[in-house]
């Protein structure tokens, strides 16, 4: 690093210090008659491993309120009665964002999204561009933090203590990333496509989030350039004006706010593709806490899952009375084809009927009606299996918590 | 009267096909569909202002080096949402802001931050 800069760094490392410091303190300051909860209460959130869901709500703009688990950058998680709908409203859709530079303001007299690098005609594309320039699409699609679920890996993984909420179901309308390349005139060496958002780092050390597909994956015609969720424009925190859709692909690679888009002849290779979000491997995304594999590979389609959605943890029902039991499976796009529920831990199962598909990368739900015989505590479980045969498992962790891919249990009281 | 029975049943008839055609209709071919006509809106101008709900810091050893340098990048819920970890556990999440991020923390400030959040939020040893 040249001297100059290394300086300009230091003094605003020590600026950044100051404002901060001060800044916490005015924020302790207003806060400290807060509520009149202890500090320890006001602090830590450890109630976490009770049943119900305690965490605490918070709304931010365009957003209901959700499940607060960082205010800086925004991580809101969706809460469970969201789920009882097929498509998950845009205010309710959860939030995640790696940087606290996220964009909180954009003209789109001048966004523009940026197509370079190994293409013949380079691109400036404005959002009337990508409306009439190219054919309009819509597909309903899932969509899933790599993370969804790990606050339930055991033993625990550090990350975002996501409980199931990280995911949501949408209709995306926008364009082909194909006829947007194809715009573009791919050149014959190129091996991937990069895409990189408004977000910002911090530190400008650090290193800036861009994800890639392979070409083939990228001009395969379902990847979108998606300027509506659910016949609205996305809200900011989602991703607005344009965010990428991977259909059956984890949301690491859903890049929001999108405003350049790279045609490499080589694979990238940055910390967000080398280091950060990989798992095992191995189909079912497995390891063992004390012979942590070396094999690793990113991330990338969704596992074969399935949760429950009603009753909702710790929701006590009514013993010797029919209910209707219901939840949501998931995969990567071969299709739900059977799920099965448990009342006595997996000794017997039962399937589930599954609600009519709503696309081939949508979510699917699954019910049926249970009776529970007496009062007493009933050790529920379901398991998804795709068309392809892939079922889920009944163990499964690795470091990351990524994946999710294990036979979901649930402890009912039938009084 | 004869006419009447031929309509309710080509009428029920009707409805059962339809109902069938709907329950059992194959998967959607493609999954791709053309919208509607695309909206032309232009000028349009979207601006958020982030609402912040940090938490109070607890009283600690190594609390301003906490304070000083892990906050200027990310809330300290960042920390308090996670279960409570042993000191490897935090002393590897600290190495990889300076690893990975390139947070620029003296390794004072790092040994510092690893014992406050190891007395506020962890234990020192354990099962991770």
């Amino acid at each position: 690093m040249p001297e100059g800069m290394k300086r300009f760094d230091y003094h605003r490392r020590t600026l950044l210090k100051t404002v901060t410091l001060g800044a916490a303190g005015f924020l302790q300051a207003c806060r400290a008659s807060r509520d009149g909860l202890s500090e320890g209460e006001q602090f830590a959130d450890r109630s976490w491993s009770s049943t119900p869901d305690q965490r605490p709500l918070m709304r931010f703009p365009e957003k209901a309120p959700l499940i607060l688990l960082t205010d800086r950058p925004p991580q809101l998680e969706t809460p469970l009665h969201y789920f009882r709908e097929d498509f998950t409203p845009n205010e309710a859709h959860f939030v995640r964002w790696h940087f606290a530079g996220i964009p909180t303001e954009v003209n789109v007299a001048e966004w523009r999204l940026a197509v370079t690098g190994s293409v013949n005609r380079p691109l400036q594309l404005s959002l009337d561009d990508l409306r009439h320039r190219f054919e309009a699409v819509s597909m309903v699609a899932f969509n899933q933090c790599s993370g969804n679920s790990r606050g339930l890996f055991d033993p625990r993984v550090p990350g975002g203590q996501w409980r199931h909420g990280a995911m949501g179901n949408a209709r995306w309308t926008g364009v082909r990333l194909r006829d947007v390349l194809d715009g573009a005139g791919v050149r014959a060496h190129a091996v991937e496509v990069a895409f990189r958002g408004l977000d910002q780092p911090p530190l400008s050390a650090s290193p800036a989030f861009e994800k890639s597909l392979t070409l083939d994956h990228a001009s395969g015609g379902e990847v979108m350039l998606a300027y509506e969720m659910n016949g609205q424009p996305l809200p900011l925190l989602n991703g607005f004006p344009v965010r990428l859709i991977v259909p059956g692909g984890y949301a690491t690679y859903w890049v929001k706010s999108l405003s350049l888009i790279t045609v490499r002849d080589t694979p990238l290779q940055n910390f967000w593709m080398e280091t950060a979000y990989r798992i095992p491997n191995n189909p079912e995304a497995n390891e063992q806490p004390d012979h942590l594999t070396q094999d690793t590979i990113p991330i990338n389609k969704f596992a074969v899952h399935s949760i429950f959605v009603s009753p909702e943890p710790g929701e006590a029902i009514a013993a010797a009375k029919p209910r209707e039991v219901q939840g949501l499976a998931m995969d990567y796009g071969a299709g739900i084809q059977r799920v099965e529920f448990s009342s006595d831990g997996g000794r017997s199962w039962s399937d589930a009927a599954l609600d009519p598909e709503l696309g081939r990368y949508s979510w699917r739900r699954w019910r049926l009606t249970w009776n529970p015989p007496a009062p007493g505590v009933y050790r529920c479980m379901v398991r998804a299996t795709n068309r392809a045969g892939v079922t889920q498992l009944q163990s499964q962790w690795n470091r990351g918590g990524f994946h999710r891919d294990l036979i979901e249990h649930m402890d009912v009281r039938a009084i | 009267m004869r006419t009447i029975w031929l309509v309710s049943i080509s009428f029920a008839a009707f409805t059962l096909v339809a109902y069938l055609g709907f329950r059992f209709a194959p998967p959607p071919v493609g999954t791709l569909s053309t919208s509607l006509q695309p909206r032309t809106e232009s000028g349009e101008y979207q601006r958020i202002v982030l609402p912040h709900d940090e938490p109070q810091l607890p009283p600690g050893p190594g609390r301003t080096e906490f304070a000083t340098n892990c906050i200027i990048c990310h809330s300290p819920r960042y920390v308090s949402m996670q279960p409570r970890f042993p000191r490897k556990v935090w002393k590897a999440e600290v190495q990889k802001m300076v690893d990975a991020y390139k947070a620029p923390i003296s390794e004072h400030d790092q040994a510092e931050i690893v014992n406050y959040i190891v007395a506020v939020f962890g234990v020192e040893d354990g099962r991770r």
